[in-house]
């Protein structure tokens, strides 16, 4: 195919009715199981293109399936990371936005926009909007058949290998959970889970750094302000959260670890009398690598205390100041609703121990048991003595309480994140 | 990038002349801020236009570029107007970025303000526009706009280059290709046609003939390896190049600014940041190749072949004066005087004391030979990956460095090594000089645990962007690059 701009943009809806139609056969397949499935969540649905994608890209007899004309690879770009972290998009192919700066746009976004323009029965998708304490959650239900994709058939963009394949992969996606294909989409190689985590770990940085340069310009922190800044306090919690799932740091349960959801993924499909076919099975071996080869390796497991420590603080931090007034009645707040008191009267505990812990000393795997092991003053001077209970009984003010944050977030920053971004890309001298 | 050329607009130096004529006589500016770094070009073009060289001088000590507004004179701004000069705008983010320092930062009341852009495109509205040759243009006329522009810059001899760099010109009465291989014993010299049409050379790695008193004047751990390094040579008109050594070392990010001792006052007093020492040093290793070029046409000199005089300020060539853009209380006279003095050395040194090459290496990557098909592939390998880098790569905004560039070089063959690295070298020239990539400077750690300001390049703009987005997300390794976007 061209370069060209409309060349370009039949490919792209090309591959969004393809991708729409796999989608649709694992909807399929979940509503046999549960019938009151609704849909997708954006984030499962997304992740399912991109595992999707990558199974595609590993299938054989590349050179000859394109030399007939075939859809060989989609012209995406699977790590697109923007603040929702990574996701599938498309380059634009033309600058769309009156507000200028956007060059890849997810799939998801592409297929909304041209769903928008399209008659009732064209449309891609069905947007279910379910209600949930601390806001509302988009459902996609997809709606491409394989009647719509006939014509990609019929011009011999494919054949019934393809076809089939996209059935097979629907079917696979059945027999796990959404949860299960989260992990599976967003993690194949420890390299790549090494840089998912640095992007984490980078936006929370960026987040945090703007979040205190603001609050820093208050002297009185009243409703106005919890109002311009409970959004980047909570994106602040939100990539930290990210990063530790992705660290898979709590081996408790899938909930809170990739890497359980990941290996229940694998061992669901690869498990005798499911009814994965092979040829998806071959594909997954290609594509993703075991779990031990990417947990286990350093690259992965030794940003683990990394990761815990942004989640202590931000638990601690955010936890503490969405339960005062004036962030308490914030809907941000709400989001954080999970986070019992308990909870951010331990992340202080836990943050009062991370600060002990040079970058020298971060172990290269870390377990929670870890923490029982760490004594000592903290080198570094770092005092964390601002106990959430006296900031809620009003003992502390808060700005007190954020200037005492702000110097152990500049210390994680400085001491443990800053180094590995920059490790990504050392130089030879 | 080669943009379809079917209704191209015919951008001519006259528009340019005109519409910055229109505009500078209505404001009357006390200053101009020219946005880098095509604002600079624009300018430039003006400026070498009136062959009145009075202005040369007067114009320039008036300029800022945007990436300078911080040293600019203050009292500049204190009264009168001031322009800002851009050659089209989009998304508004670097004329807005150069505005809210004028206003936000510096004080500078609105109204004072006055914005000259060449093209504007329709969607533009985040600053006001005060005066343009080309309006509401649409996505397909903006380029078009902006490639007939490049291309302009390009024919008046690679007007795109840093605002930093020195050049010095030269005019032969001899063979090209005997003054060419002159050079090339200074390292492997490509040679190549620019996409404006002039011929060019680079010379990539060239030699240091005074290595060791260039090596014990830089401050400590300061490194030269796997850095910017060449000698470019550029066709300016009929037997005339300007010669263009690029150099930059790279720089640890905590440099204090008395660590440029060593070097000559007239740069090192005016370091006061680690970005700042980055760009003197930069000038400051280029003026030691300037050693290199005229060691190696010392013969030709010398036989008149080759003709040499470094313009004084205010010439009609004066290929000086745009320094002030970025360094304004800069010693032209002085940085003059040094120039003469590393010619000099150049010209005098003994051919046995030199180590220049005695079997000079020109390779030839004029369209038709082999060599101009491993560059242009080069070319879209070099986007390609610095696309990558920047998505791949956390932080990764200022884009790749050259180190990461010459990643792409897989050849274990030594000789093939040198020939593609110089390929890749002369590639990295063509993408800048076509505004595919703009030179930027990053902080990234080495493999001594120190941190260094490194040379890097970035892709120029959303328009570019999205057109190698486009490309790449389809161009897999087993096919051809592209030539044209349509």
């Amino acid at each position: 195919m061209s370069y060209g701009r409309e060349d370009f943009m039949m490919h792209c809806l090309d591959t969004c009715f393809l991708l729409t139609f796999a989608l649709r056969k694992s909807f399929e397949g979940y509503r046999k199981r549960d019938e009151q499935f609704v849909g997708f969540s954006e984030i499962s649905a997304d992740k399912t293109i991109r595992l999707f994608d990558k199974l595609w890209e590993k299938r054989p007899d590349k050179k000859a399936r394109e030399a007939s004309g075939r859809i060989v690879d989609f012209c995406l770009k699977r790590n697109f990371n923007d603040k929702h972290g990574h996701r599938v998009a498309f380059p634009i192919a033309d600058e769309t936005s009156a507000n200028g700066k956007i060059t890849l746009l997810p799939v998801l976004k592409t297929i909304e926009i041209i769903d928008k323009y399209v008659p009732p029965d064209a449309k891609m998708f069905i947007r279910h909007e379910e209600k949930t304490s601390w806001g509302s959650v988009t459902r996609l239900e997809p709606q491409v058949g394989a009647s719509r994709v006939l014509k990609l058939y019929k011009r011999n963009l494919l054949d019934s290998s393809d076809m089939k394949l996209l059935e097979y992969f629907g079917n696979a996606c059945a027999c796990i959970t959404e949860r299960e294909i989260i992990a599976l989409g967003r993690h194949e190689t420890a390299n790549d889970t090494m840089l998912s985590m640095l992007w984490e770990l980078d936006r929370w940085k960026q987040w945090t750094e703007e979040v205190f340069d603001r609050l820093d310009k208050h002297e009185e922190i009243n409703t106005s302000v919890a109002t311009d800044e409970a959004h980047r306090l909570w994106q602040c919690w939100s990539f930290a959260r990210e990063c530790v799932l992705k660290a898979a740091v709590f081996d408790n349960n899938a909930f809170w670890s990739d890497r359980i959801a990941y290996e229940n993924a694998l061992n669901a499909l690869f498990m005798p009398g499911t009814g994965v076919h092979q040829d998806v099975l071959n594909l997954l071996k290609g594509a993703q690598h075991p779990s031990q080869e990417i947990w286990e390796d350093p690259r992965v497991s030794s940003l683990g205390f990394t990761a815990f420590c942004c989640w202590s603080f931000v638990n601690y931090f955010v936890g503490t100041l969405f339960k005062t007034n004036p962030f308490q009645s914030h809907v941000f707040s709400k989001r954080l609703s999970s986070v019992a008191n308990k909870d951010v009267i331990e992340a202080f505990h836990r943050v009062n121990k991370c600060v002990r812990v040079t970058r020298e000393d971060r172990p290269q795997q870390f377990y929670l048991n870890y923490l029982h092991s760490i004594t000592g003053a903290p080198p570094n001077g770092i005092v964390v003595d601002m106990d959430p209970r006296d900031v809620w009984k009003g003992k502390i003010g808060l700005r007190d309480f954020i200037k005492g944050a702000e110097t152990i977030a500049n210390w994680i920053i400085k001491t443990h994140v800053i180094p590995d971004l920059e490790n990504l890309r050392i130089q030879e001298i | 990038m080669n943009y379809s050329s079917s209704n191209s607009p015919n951008i001519k130096e006259e528009h340019i002349i005109s519409f910055l004529n229109s505009a500078i006589k209505q404001t009357q500016p006390s200053m101009i801020i020219t946005v880098e770094r095509k604002g600079t070009a624009l300018l430039r073009t003006y400026i070498e236009s009136d062959l009145n060289s009075n202005k040369t001088k007067d114009i320039w000590s008036r300029v800022s570029s945007s990436e300078a507004l911080r040293y600019c004179n203050k009292s500049l701004l204190q009264e009168g107007n001031i322009l800002i000069v851009d050659d089209g705008i989009y998304g508004g983010k670097r004329i807005g970025s150069a505005l809210d320092s004028l206003v936000k930062e510096k004080k500078v009341s609105r109204e004072r303000v006055k914005i000259a852009v060449f093209g504007v495109h329709e969607r533009s509205s985040v600053v006001s526009v005060d005066f343009r040759w080309y309006g509401q243009l649409n996505d397909d006329k903006y380029r078009k706009v902006r490639e007939a522009l490049i291309r302009l810059f390009q024919q008046k001899g690679s007007l795109l280059l840093d605002t930093e760099h020195i050049e010095v010109p030269v005019e032969i009465k001899c063979g090209r290709l005997e003054f060419f291989d002159a050079l090339c014993s200074a390292g492997v010299g490509v040679e190549f046609f620019s996409s404006g049409g002039r011929l060019n050379l680079t010379i990539h790695n060239p030699i240091l003939v005074n290595d060791q008193d260039f090596l014990d004047r830089l401050p400590a751990k300061v490194t030269i390896r796997n850095v910017v390094r060449k000698i470019r040579i550029v066709e300016r008109s009929k037997n005339r190049y300007a010669i263009i050594p690029i150099f930059y070392p790279s720089v640890p990010s905590n440099i204090s600014a008395n660590a440029l001792s060593g070097i000559d006052s007239c740069l090192s007093k005016h370091a006061d940041s680690p970005e700042s020492s980055f760009h003197l040093i930069g000038i400051y290793a280029s003026l030691h190749l300037f050693s290199t070029v005229f060691a190696c046409l010392r013969e030709l000199i010398r036989m008149g072949k080759v003709n040499v005089r470094i313009p004084q300020l205010g010439d009609p060539d004066d290929s000086l004066a745009h320094l002030l853009a970025l360094f304004p209380d800069l010693d032209i006279e002085r940085l003059r005087d040094l120039i003469e003095q590393f010619v000099e050395i150049g010209r005098k040194r003994k051919s046995h004391k030199n180590k220049l090459l005695e079997r000079p290496c020109r390779i030839e990557a004029i369209e038709g030979t082999r060599h101009a098909e491993r560059l242009n592939q080069l070319h879209w390998l070099i986007l390609r990956e610095v696309e990558r880098i920047s998505d791949y790569f956390p932080g990764s905004n200022a884009g790749a460095s050259l180190s990461e560039l010459m990643n792409l070089i897989k050849s274990e063959d030594q000789n093939n090594q040198k020939i593609e690295k110089a390929l890749l070298s002369t590639a990295l020239d063509r993408t800048i000089d076509d505004a595919d990539l703009v030179p930027d400077m990053d902080r990234m750690r080495f493999t001594d645990g120190i941190t260094r300001c490194v040379r890097t390049f970035r892709i120029d703009g959303e328009v570019v962007l999205s057109d190698i987005r486009r490309v790449v997300a389809i161009w897999r390794s087993a096919l051809p690059p592209p030539c044209k976007i349509e």
